[in-house]
């Protein structure tokens, strides 16, 4: 892309921030850009506020350690309705989300912001676990689930949480490992299957 | 265009795109290759669940000449790791035996003895050896299939047999303390029940030793040994040393 050295600078710097994005290539930055750029001055502003405001004003929850507006009581702890006595741990605030939208759980939840992986230099310490024993030592708390993903990062997680809260709680449950909803046996993995048959549970 | 079949455990895994990841592969016929998977982060990829870091897989990759990088065509799993990995701290003797390798073994170049050594210590896991003594096995072994760490005969000097004996790292020779001029650093000598299990280690199959007892004391010692040897090998710390601490192995360096 050497057509990018005669563009002006300011522009070419905005190019180089946009592609620091997750998923924003090259051809993805320019149209982003330039759709800004033909919506006039008003639309680049309002974004820029916009993001101004997303890095002032979101901080991270102290109990849960999800996102939530600066000053403001968090939505999901500070929401009476929700029941104490489950919390669910997750890997990010995206997961937050959607777990959200199954509409199947009304606990509480605890974000790790990543998973063991020394490699990358994320260690338990970076986990959050002193808030997590906090919430835990209020004595609420029936049931942990542990809701990592299934790869090696996420049962290394799981696991080294469920040693980490082994007789702080009631229950330590494992999101169950299961078949994709509408899939035909032929066209799952052995893998997946056989995590299925494992995790079955009583159907009568 | 010339693929390599091989039977080959993964050993790490990088994010290249949203949808693709970089597998570094030890395979059995060629040693490390490194290979683009496309789409494998995608749910619907058939390489989903067969790349999982320590898993056991059948590939075939597409090396073109004069370049490092090659393109996954197919990964069929023979054995998931995710039964160890969900078990702590063995998700740490994974995590620290794929860095090592990925370390430790040069690019295109088969090494059967360490391949069998991998499979031995993840089987031996799955029997029941505990943690610490799976990591020092692995390491140990390494690095005496890598010519550093020798079965130790007594000082190669004066032919002494008595402990402690230690280690010269940079000869990948065992003296006696009057003949290793260099004196290393304190906790680097081999002690006579250091020594016992360290021969049990080159003696045994580890799912053979996960039955047996050890003196606690003699395992950390060794582990703070092996690991000293590990890092300086390596021309640096692991980074998965942090959690590999969590094995209850004396300090490393
Ligand atoms: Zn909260
Ligand atoms: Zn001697």
């Amino acid at each position: 892309m050497k057509a990018v050295n005669a563009y002006p600078p300011s522009l070419r710097r905005c190019l180089e921030e946009l592609q620091k994005l997750p998923g924003i290539g090259p051809k993805s930055a320019q149209r982003i850009l330039f759709h800004l750029l033909e919506r006039g001055a008003g639309a680049s502003v309002e974004l820029a506020e916009t993001l101004l405001a997303l890095g002032k004003r979101v901080e991270r929850c102290p109990d849960c350690r999800a996102f939530k507006e600066a000053g403001a009581a968090c939505a999901l702890c500070g929401d009476p309705s929700r029941d104490g006595r489950l919390l669910c741990i997750v890997e990010s605030a995206a997961d937050v989300l959607l777990i959200e939208g199954t509409g199947e759980f009304r606990g509480h939840y605890h974000v790790l912001h990543g998973l063991l992986s020394p490699m990358k230099g994320i260690h338990p310490e970076q986990l959050g676990l002193e808030v997590l024993d906090r919430r835990l030592g209020g004595g609420t708390v029936e049931e942990v689930i542990l809701a990592t993903p299934p790869t090696a990062e996420g049962e290394a997680t799981a696991s080294y949480l469920a040693n980490h809260l082994a007789g702080r709680v009631a229950q330590i449950s494992r999101i169950a490992y299961g078949l994709p909803v509408g899939t035909d046996f032929q066209y799952v993995d052995t893998l997946t299957l056989s995590r299925a048959l494992s995790g079955r549970r009583r159907f009568l | 265009m010339p693929a390599l079949s091989s039977e080959a455990f993964v050993l790490l895994r990088h994010p290249l795109t949203e949808s693709s990841w970089i597998v570094t592969l030890f395979t059995r016929e060629e040693g490390v290759v490194r290979a683009v998977a496309k789409g494998a982060r995608r749910t619907t990829s058939p390489f989903r669940g067969a790349l999982e870091p320590l898993s056991r897989v059948r590939v075939e990759v597409v090396l073109k000449e004069g370049r490092e990088l090659g393109t996954l065509r197919s990964a069929e799993l023979l054995e998931g790791s995710l039964d160890l990995h969900g078990r702590w701290p063995e998700a740490a003797v994974l995590m620290g035996m794929g860095e090592t390798l990925e370390r430790a073994l040069p690019a295109h170049a088969a090494e059967e003895e360490s391949y069998r050594l991998l499979g031995a210590v993840l089987a031996g896991l799955r029997a029941g050896a505990p943690p610490l003594l799976a990591w020092v096995y692995f390491s140990a072994w390494l690095l005496r299939l890598h010519g550093v760490f020798p079965r130790p005969e007594g000082c190669v000097t004066c032919g002494a047999q008595g402990y402690p004996l230690l280690l010269d790292l940079g000869a990948g020779e065992w003296r006696c303390p009057r003949c290793q001029r260099q004196r290393p650093a304190e906790g680097r000598a081999l002690t006579g029940p250091m020594a016992s299990l360290l021969e049990a280690v080159f003696r045994s199959p580890l799912a053979s030793l996960a039955r047996r007892e050890f003196p606690q004391e003699a395992l950390s010692a060794l582990s703070g040994m092996v690991y000293w040897a590990l890092a300086a090998y390596l021309g640096r710390p692991l980074a998965t040393w942090p959690a590999l601490e969590s094995l209850g192995g004396a300090a490393g360096p």
